[in-house]
């Protein structure tokens, strides 16, 4: 127990203690004991230091002048129920106002006492006030004694030395505190730097570290809320959400989240000036506005936390018990100009219940430590995402590629189910793509379609929306336009993003709900063939490379693309010489079969004729026989060779001097003769008919058609094997002759029997093709008669005409040869 | 004795029928002629009932005669797809499915020579490929052989 101070040693003297004391405590709560020792060292009952509140430190005199409770001791456990008084009505007040000690014997007789009682039950009788300065402030150290002993001159002189100790042992509490709160800020923030890139930091556990820090603060200033608000990621979102407080309960946080604006508060003027503030009193903002306005312009309370009720129910104060002082401040934790986030305190439980100036420091020095911790985890996080990213890609293109080789095997790829597999797996590595579709180009509307999509976004609403959704095709106009973010892409073939969706008309109609939307450009070198488009609907950003990604996609995309182009082309390719091979081949075993069977008949028919075998067939009809046997094997054997010919050139070229007039007798004899060939090579059951109207050509009798003759006799057989072929049964195959409308002369051959499609009629003059019905009812037929026609006639300058009559079930075929005037 | 000829080329038939009339072991044979594939799968139950004592089989065989009932789409597909060039492997097929008919001697008289058929032709003890030649001789002793005349 410490004892009167003037009757001892300098080992037991109360200011040496004093002194040792205060250099023993390392917390803000050490200036308790301080007053505890002072107050022991006077025999007081109690002490409390008076501080001038801040709008009034100007103007002491003022009548709006205030002191409040920076400490206080009371012996028994007691405590002081105002927290503050009026300047001029308190005899602190005075004391400070005056610069004077004012010792008080008997507080009863003393105008100067305030009215209003310090403690609850006791009533204080005498008090002893001594002003003293407390770094930028004013104050008294008051010494208070509930029974009527006045203190002595000696225990004043004492007061006053250890009044003039005070402030600087006030200072050394609270730089010990101060410096033991840096420190230990230092050495956790430290700690917790990742060794190595697993052991960053995950979201929760950065909380955690930050709620920590935040505990430690409310420590040391013994406040009931410390709270940090940061950014949380490095975008496009300006919101600091809060990250740790040490506030009861955060569900009654009105407030979690700021933007940097005035009118968001004491927090959001922070945020947008990026300055420190400080409120002496919380309780007292209305009635000081006007001062701190003129400090901090612009700044408003919005009362977040109902400071006032919520305190009192944190501190349990009984209904008649004051409200101690609410001080606030904040400091910005910046990175260079820019703001990353703030950390604030508010409302000390215990005394000293001001932040002072030294507090505000200390909180920016916190902040200045925090900012580059935060700013090296958001980077660090930031590359930890990013290379998470690329692993990812480089795992899922592994996968992609798969998929490609699956489809390559496939006998008709599609790259739609390739495009389908990287749409599906967006989202896993670009945080955010949850919607998302490719577009092709299309050659001839210039427009890009729908080819895939993805996201469950794409089936919601009615099926009017749907429908509107996935028929909306981008015309690509032949101008770079701004809008749709598509087209642009396509047009520039490069990368791009709108990272704010509901500011662009466009765009936001798809998908209301869309924040941001990345388009990136499909293609192979310089072909461009559609557009890959993202879009993000959740509050998180897209990831800041994400251009980088979405190209390298885009890339990707046109790869596979092109892949499968490429092998679809050469299994068409493959396919097609297959089937032309085949074609050859069975065009070759066709005219090896047309030619062998008429020349082998025709040895034995006439080996049959010599040794006369058969002799009830007439000898005409065997010659007629043999006769069209040999026609037919010329008839092949030339058209064989017209086939190597015209399978070089492709152009039958003729020689004029080979040309001769088509005379009446000769066309005539050359069709009768003819029609006899083919009619018995026919199917005698069949009993088809052929009849050649003489008639009809009496017009060369007057006109002059140059021709090849034995190419034009070819071509007449041509004709009426045909004919013969396509016949239905007891069917007559007419021939007939004349000039045209445009005055050309013509031969032509109608048959009734299958006719031919309007489709066909094109096709049957190419090389090789055989319809379906040909193939069925003529066995053999190599595909080349009528193109070797077509090219006969075009040698001639004439043509080819094939006529489908389906009215009549007719099939005519003219050849129609110029007039030579 | 039952001959049965399928044979699309009716010149080719002809020589072959007056070939079998005018032997002096096969004159009094039964000759039957089918054109068309088609027509040959119409008569098969005929054909397994009647069971010729010697079937000569072409290979290159149209499906039918030209008429307004055919038609691609009632074809069978086999048909449409291997075309002409195997319609008489096609039939000799049909005869081998059938019990009553896997006796029948077939004789592959064709165009088509045993290298170009590969594996194409069937490996049967009753199948004797016979290439076709303007001598009919040896049709005609190949038919006297397997019908043991």
């Amino acid at each position: 127990m410490i004892r009167p101070l003037l009757e001892h040693s300098l080992e037991h003297d109360p200011l040496y203690n004093l002194v040792a004391t205060a250099l023993e405590q390392k917390e803000l709560s050490g200036l308790l004991e301080l007053l505890k020792l002072l107050c022991e060292g006077v025999n007081a009952y109690g002490c409390t230091i008076w501080e001038v509140a801040a709008i009034a430190r100007q103007d002491l005199r003022s009548p709006r002048g205030r002191v409040f409770v920076l400490a206080e001791w009371f012996r028994e456990g007691n405590s002081i129920v105002i927290h503050d008084m009026p300047i001029r009505e308190s005899v602190s007040g005075w004391a400070i106002v005056h610069n004077q000690t004012t010792n008080i014997p008997n507080m009863d007789e003393d105008p100067r006492v305030y009215s209003v009682p310090v403690l609850k039950d006791i009533r204080l009788k005498s008090m002893c006030a001594v002003p003293l300065r407390l770094g930028d402030g004013k104050g008294s150290l008051s010494f208070y004694r509930k029974d009527l002993i006045p203190f002595t001159e000696d225990e004043v002189a004492w007061m006053e030395k250890a009044a003039s100790l005070l402030p600087g042992l006030f200072h050394a509490i609270r730089s010990r505190a101060s410096q033991r709160l840096i420190q230990w800020v230092s050495d956790k923030l430290n700690d917790s730097e990742p060794q190595s890139s697993d052991d960053l930091l995950s979201s929760d556990e950065m909380q955690k570290l930050l709620h920590e820090v935040c505990s430690r603060v409310a420590g040391t200033f013994q406040c009931i809320e410390s709270s940090i608000f940061m950014k949380p990621i490095a975008g496009e979102s300006n919101s600091f959400v809060l990250q740790a407080t040490t506030w009861p309960k955060w569900s009654t946080f009105r407030k979690q989240v700021y933007e940097p604006r005035e009118s968001e508060g004491l927090t959001g003027w922070v945020l947008e000036h990026r300055k420190s503030i400080t409120i002496f009193s919380l309780g007292d903002f209305e009635r000081d506005q006007t001062t701190i306005r003129r400090l901090y312009p612009g700044v408003v309370w919005r009362d977040s936390l109902e400071i006032k009720k919520s305190a009192r129910k944190i501190l349990r104060l009984k209904p008649d018990e004051g409200l101690q002082p609410l001080s606030f401040m904040a400091a910005p934790i910046l990175r260079g100009r820019r703001i990353l986030g703030v950390i604030r305190c508010c409302a000390a439980r215990k005394a000293p219940y001001y932040f002072a100036e030294r507090e505000v420091t200390l909180l920016e020095l916190i902040a200045a430590q925090l900012s580059r911790f935060w700013s090296n985890w958001l980077i660090r996080r930031a590359v930890q995402e990013e290379n998470k990213m690329w692993q990812q890609l480089v795992q899922y293109v592994g996968e992609w590629n798969d998929a490609v080789q699956k489809q390559v095997e496939q006998n008709v790829p599609d790259e739609k189910v390739i495009f389908a597999e990287v749409l599906k797996n967006l989202d896993r590595f670009i945080m955010g793509a949850e919607i998302s579709d490719v577009r092709l180009f299309d050659e001839e509307t210039k427009e890009l379609s729908f080819a895939v999509t993805h996201g469950k976004a794409w089936s919601e609403g009615d099926e009017t929306d749907i429908k509107a959704r996935l028929e909306m095709h981008l015309r690509v106009p032949d101008e770079t336009v701004r809008f749709p973010l598509g087209v642009r892409v396509f047009q520039e073939n490069k990368a791009q993003a709108i990272l704010s969706v509901k500011e662009d008309n466009y765009e936001s109609k798809t998908f209301p709900q869309t924040r941001q939307i990345v388009g990136a450009p499909i293609s192979v070198r310089n072909k461009k063939m559609g557009v890959l488009e993202m879009r993000n609907p959740s509050d998180r950003s897209f990831p800041q490379n994400v251009l980088d990604v979405a190209g390298l996609l885009g890339q990707q995309l046109g790869l596979y693309s092109s892949l499968i182009d490429a092998v679809r082309e050469a299994r068409q390719a493959e396919e097609q010489i297959r089937h032309q091979d085949k074609i050859r081949r069975q065009t070759a075993q066709d005219l090896a079969h047309q030619l062998k069977g008429p020349i082998q008949q025709v040895h034995t028919r006439i080996q049959a004729l010599v040794n006369q075998n058969s002799p009830e067939e007439p000898t005409d009809r065997r010659l007629l026989v043999i006769r069209g046997l040999i026609r037919k094997s010329e008839r092949v054997t030339r058209s064989t060779s017209a086939f190597a010919e015209l399978a070089q050139t492709d152009k039958l070229e003729l020689k004029s001097g080979d040309f001769r007039r088509l005379t009446f007798d000769g066309l005539v004899k050359m069709l009768k003769e003819g029609c006899a060939d083919n009619a018995v090579l026919l199917e005698a059951y069949r009993e088809i008919r052929f009849e050649v109207e003489e008639a009809s050509f009496s017009i060369l009798r007057t006109v002059r058609a140059e021709v090849v003759e034995f190419l034009v006799e070819q071509a007449i057989n041509s004709l009426l094997d045909n004919a013969g072929k396509y016949s239905y049964p007891e069917s007559k195959v007419r021939v007939f002759g004349g000039l045209t409308k445009a005055g050309r002369f013509h031969i032509s051959v109608a048959n009734k029997g299958y006719v031919i499609r309007p489709n066909e009629v094109r096709l049957c003059v190419q090389r090789e093709w055989r319809g379906d019905y040909a193939q069925l009812v003529t066995g053999e037929g190599s595909g080349i008669g009528l193109w070797f026609v077509d090219h006969v006639m075009r040698g001639h300058g004439g043509e080819l005409l094939i006529t489908p009559r389906n009215d009549q079930a007719q099939t005519q075929v003219s050849l129609i040869f110029p007039l030579k005037k | 004795m039952y001959i049965l000829i399928v044979e699309d080329d009716p010149l080719q038939a002809e020589l072959m029928i007056d070939a079998i009339k005018t032997d002096s072991l096969l004159n009094n044979a039964r000759i039957e002629r089918i054109s068309t594939e088609s027509h040959f799968r119409q008569k098969l139950d005929e054909i397994v009932k009647t069971l010729p004592n010697v079937i000569t089989m072409d290979i290159m065989l149209r499906w039918a005669d030209a008429s307004p009932a055919v038609d691609a789409e009632s074809t069978p597909e086999e048909v449409r797809e291997k075309g002409i060039f195997e319609a008489g492997l096609r039939c000799e097929r049909l005869l081998a499915s059938r019990t009553e008919t896997q006796q029948v001697p077939v004789i592959l008289y064709t165009i088509v020579s045993k290298e170009d058929l590969g594996e194409s032709l069937p490996q049967r003890n009753n199948l004797l490929h016979l290439p076709k030649d303007s001598d009919l001789t040896p049709l005609i002793l190949a038919i006297r052989d397997v019908t043991r005349t």
